[in-house]
């Protein structure tokens, strides 16, 4: 279901106005479990196709309930292992193409319903979570519409508070502020996305696949270009759906957790990580990098080797995240540039105290053109690692690289580096004199620039997708 | 030594600063030095010296000082 | 579930009272009915409706028009070299209408053809001449010309077009309109805010995109009169018409095929065709097999055609010298002009005098 299309918002509509017509907390619950069965359907061709998925939710469902009170750390382990395992083997992971199901199936949301069993089979073992859910409540938290296709991976005490809240009446306030979220979601979606996507379309064209030969310089500059457009495409594309579906966990009343909280602004790649596709991020925090922390700290618990450590735990957690984008050689590649730049990042913060003294880093850490230049290095190293996403195939990226030389792509880190800092600086100029203003007008005229703006972004939507002749699709939900 | 105080000697321990204050409302950003490892080595050593175990979810989940003193006092630390 | 109803029916109102004068500028901006009510695609950059086939699709009334008409069909070629104006000077016995798109192939040029006929039948039409500027650029076939994310079946640009807004609907003799003709203009009014803000952007993003995008030729006709085809410009020309035709080295037998259903289809009826071998440079013939192939194959169909009193086929070799061209397919204003004026007599000739003879036959004057 392309959620820029007719279809989607009539479902949304026919969802919140049936949840909302309804006080008893079990319909409401119903309502979600009809609409998300519905939303999943939309994604598959058959009932073969969606066999995987129903298999795969029986596994996490049957481990998570054969579960004892204190569980073993082997059983742990090994039901953790049974549903990796599963979702690298119906993901085909470049290493099992071989041995594939002899049918097409969908693998839509596969990787956020992994997150979720493995976070339920943890929990559980160390007590975090006292009650196992039922059957129902499974289903609704591992497959909800509204979190189904890319998250936010929201934890089970969180989602079970929601789910089993009792129903207050929802205010006009209340609708107009979710409405306003799901209108500036759909203008990140269907239009700055679309016009990033756009511009990254066009300029690509003119260096790759059927494009005559272009001189060194200009494939560096179109190389730039198109990679900070790819950058903004994804960062609006997703932001712009997780703005959607809070706005429309706020319809339903279901408080939803933020995945995004102005990435850009991030001074490193390590702090990055902590404001982009947060939810992501704390989950492989908490269910790779702090038990590979403990464990090793445990076992060597002299501070002198917390650096060795952390390095370590930096490089594996990152490399995983970088893989789990993809199931093609290609994401070995960014894994290991996320890892590399994880530990570099890690390597510098350890490494200045010592050069400068604490003093003196702190010093430097407070200085406008430092904190302008570590943003805009952030934004592009992690521009340039994003080659892989666009680059699908090993052999395109190398060619790419290639071609580059070592000096195009200094450049090309440079020029990012540069204009993005320079573009920052104005902005947070800007920035600071503008919202006081802003804000005054904005509160007395709340309710009336959010129906404005609701308006607004409907014909926006409609005309630039008519524009560009076709409706933006989601991008993250192949990941 | 009540269980505030024990807390902040393990913190200006683990962070190496004498002069650390502690406030309930004192989060990572507070600390100059506290970062992703150093939370992890000071949730470690919160644990030795309190006698609780803590679960990665729960060393990865705190977000402020006060969300560790009702984490170790619910845990029963001493 | 009220509330949600009640904010939700606002912003629909809100959204409806915008949309609604949108329509209302939109009607302002487009070519009225007071208009001379002829049919250029060329002139489709200066109107509302910005490319070619958005305003072919949104000018069908006009097509409807009673009196005898010229329609010319082809490509960006025979956009040039076939100009109304040019035409007109000599041809007074019918309106002149241009249909020409850029970078067409035969399948377009069908689809073209298939929108003239159907709206002709409104007017009742029965002696129109069909004027069709074929040279071999347009005989590659469909799956390699049209084909992208956007176009599973193969859908060329005039399919995109009137699929865009959901108001026609497959029928007829191609496309017509989803609720009848009669509802045509309605509906039409209803979407024209679109190509108003598709104009707006274009207009307002042009130098931005003709800076950093790859962008058709945009030359004065100063420049064109003096360009001279280098070595270089040939050897791209080939490599690019070698990736349009989806060949190193063949035409599509298929569009030929298509080009004969195209002719019978337009010259039943009392309508005539003349099929205008438009000139390319003569140093295709050497650089790629397929103007050779081309040739060939026209002759056979003019053949197959000989019995036929309703088609004619023109030759214009005579302007195929390289320097009459300012690129690998173009004439220079000054060639396209005796081109144009080269074919008005023919068209004249088969159209204006038979008819001025007929009125002698049956006694008007």
């Amino acid at each position: 279901m392309n959620f820029v299309s007719l279809h989607f918002l009539v479902f949304t509509l026919a969802t919140v106005l049936a949840y909302q017509a309804t006080r008893s907390v079990t319909v409401r619950q119903w309502v979600l479990l009809i609409a998300s069965a519905y939303f999943i359907s939309t994604y598959m061709l058959d009932f073969k196709s969606a066999l995987p998925l129903a298999v795969f939710l029986g596994l996490g469902y049957l481990l998570v309930a054969a579960m004892g009170a204190t569980p073993s750390r082997a059983y742990v382990a090994a039901a953790v292992c049974l549903m990796i395992g599963s979702f690298l083997y119906l993901k085909q992971f470049f290493f099992l193409t071989a041995v594939g199901l002899p049918f097409i199936y969908s693998t839509v949301g596969l990787s956020y319903v992994l997150f979720r069993i493995i976070s339920l089979i943890v929990d559980l073992a160390n007590r975090d979570i006292e009650k196992k859910p039922g059957p129902g409540a499974y289903l609704a938290y591992t497959c909800g519409f509204t979190t189904f296709l890319s998250g936010p991976v929201q934890t089970w005490p969180s989602f079970k508070g929601e789910y089993e809240k009792q129903p207050v009446p929802i205010t006009e306030g209340e609708v107009l502020h979710a409405m306003s979220r799901i209108a500036t979601g759909y203008f990140k979606l269907a239009i700055v996305a679309a016009v990033f996507d756009y511009l990254f379309q066009n300029f690509t064209v003119q260096f790759t696949g059927a494009a005559g030969p272009v001189s060194w310089p200009k494939l560096v500059a179109l190389y730039t270009v198109s990679a900070a457009a790819y950058t903004g495409y994804l960062y609006y594309n997703f932001s712009g759906y997780m703005d959607i579906v809070i706005g429309i966990g706020g319809l339903l009343q279901f408080k939803l957790p933020e995945n995004f909280n102005k990435p850009f602004s991030a001074k490193s790649f390590l702090e990055f990580w902590q404001r982009w596709h947060m939810t992501m991020s704390q989950w492989f925090k908490t269910y790779l990098f702090t038990p590979i922390m403990l464990a090793a700290m445990r076992r060597l618990p002299d501070p002198r080797h917390s650096a060795a450590i952390g390095l370590s735990a930096f490089f594996i957690t990152f490399l995983v995240m970088g893989i789990w984008h993809g199931s093609t050689v290609v994401f070995v590649v960014y894994g290991v540039l996320m890892a590399f730049g994880a530990c570099a990042n890690k390597l510098w913060q350890l490494a200045m105290p010592r050069a400068l003294g604490k003093p003196g880093y702190k010093s430097l850490q407070k200085r406008l053109v430092y904190i302008q230049l570590c943003k805009g290095l952030t934004f592009a190293f992690f521009t340039l690692a994003l080659t892989c996403l666009w680059t699908p195939e090993i052999g395109q990226l190398f060619g790419l690289t290639g071609r580059l030389g070592v000096s195009g792509l200094v450049l090309s880190i440079a020029a990012l580096t540069l204009v993005f800092a320079a573009v920052n600086l104005v902005f947070d100029r800007v920035g600071a004199i503008a919202p006081g203003r802003l804000a005054a007008v904005g509160a007395r005229y709340r309710d009336t620039l959010a129906v404005s703006r609701c308006a607004g972004v409907i014909l926006a939507v409609i005309f630039v997708s008519a524009i560009l002749n076709k409706a933006p699709e989601f991008v993250y939900k192949a990941f | 030594m009540s269980q505030q105080e024990k807390l902040q000697q393990i913190f200006r321990d683990v962070f190496d600063d004498p002069s650390i204050e502690l406030e309930p409302s004192m989060t990572a950003d507070d600390i100059a030095e506290w970062d992703s490892l150093s939370h992890v080595r000071l949730m470690l050593e919160v644990s030795k010296a309190f006698g609780v175990r803590f679960s990665a979810s729960e060393v990865s989940s705190l977000t402020n000082v006060g969300d560790l003193e009702a984490l170790i006092a619910a845990k029963g630390g001493a | 579930m009220v509330v949600v109803v009640r904010v939700l029916l606002r912003v629909l109102l809100l959204t409806a009272a915008v949309y609604a004068c949108l329509v209302g500028i939109a009607a302002l901006m487009a070519p009225g009915s007071s208009e001379p009510q002829t049919v250029d695609t060329a002139s489709a950059g200066s109107t509302l409706y910005a490319t070619s086939t958005k305003y072919l699709m949104f000018m069908q009334p006009a097509l409807r028009m009673p009196g005898r008409r010229v329609i010319v069909l082809g490509a960006s070629n025979a956009d040039i070299e076939l100009r109304p104006q040019v035409l007109g000077e000599t041809v007074k016995c019918a309106t002149i209408d241009n249909l020409s798109i850029g970078n067409e192939n035969i399948t377009e040029l069908d689809e073209t053809a298939r929108i003239a006929l159907q709206n002709r039948r409104y007017a009742h039409a029965s002696s129109d001449v069909y004027v069709l500027g074929v040279w071999f650029g347009l005989f590659g076939d469909s799956k390699a010309r049209w084909n992208g994310p956007t176009r599973e079946n193969n859908e060329s640009d005039i399919d995109l077009e009137f699929q865009r807004y959901g108001t026609y609907k497959k029928g007829g003799d191609f496309y017509e309109s989803r609720f009848g003709v009669a509802y045509e203009p309605l509906l039409n009014g209803l979407v024209s805010p679109f190509p108003l803000i598709e104009k707006v952007s274009r207009e307002t993003t042009k130098r931005l995109r003709d800076f950093f995008f790859i962008r058709p030729d945009s030359r004065t006709d100063a420049e064109r009169e003096a360009a001279v085809v280098s070595d270089a410009d040939r050897s791209a020309a080939v490599t690019y018409w070698q990736r349009q035709l989806g060949s190193p080295d063949r035409l599509s037998p298929a569009q030929f095929d298509l080009l004969a259903k195209t002719i019978t289809m337009l010259s039943r009826g009392g309508n005539k065709v003349i099929v205008v071998d438009l000139p390319v440079p003569n140093w295709w013939d050497a650089a790629l097999p397929m103007n050779r192939e081309y040739k060939d194959r026209l002759a056979a169909m003019e053949r197959s055609f000989a019995d036929d009193g309703a088609v004619k086929f023109v030759n214009l070799d005579r302007f195929n010298n390289s320097e009459n061209f300012s690129d690998e397919v173009h004439a220079k204003p000054s060639i396209a002009k005796q081109i144009g004026q080269s074919v008005a007599k023919v068209i004249n000739a088969e159209t204006c005098d038979l008819t001025r003879q007929t009125h002698l036959l049956e006694g008007h004057h």
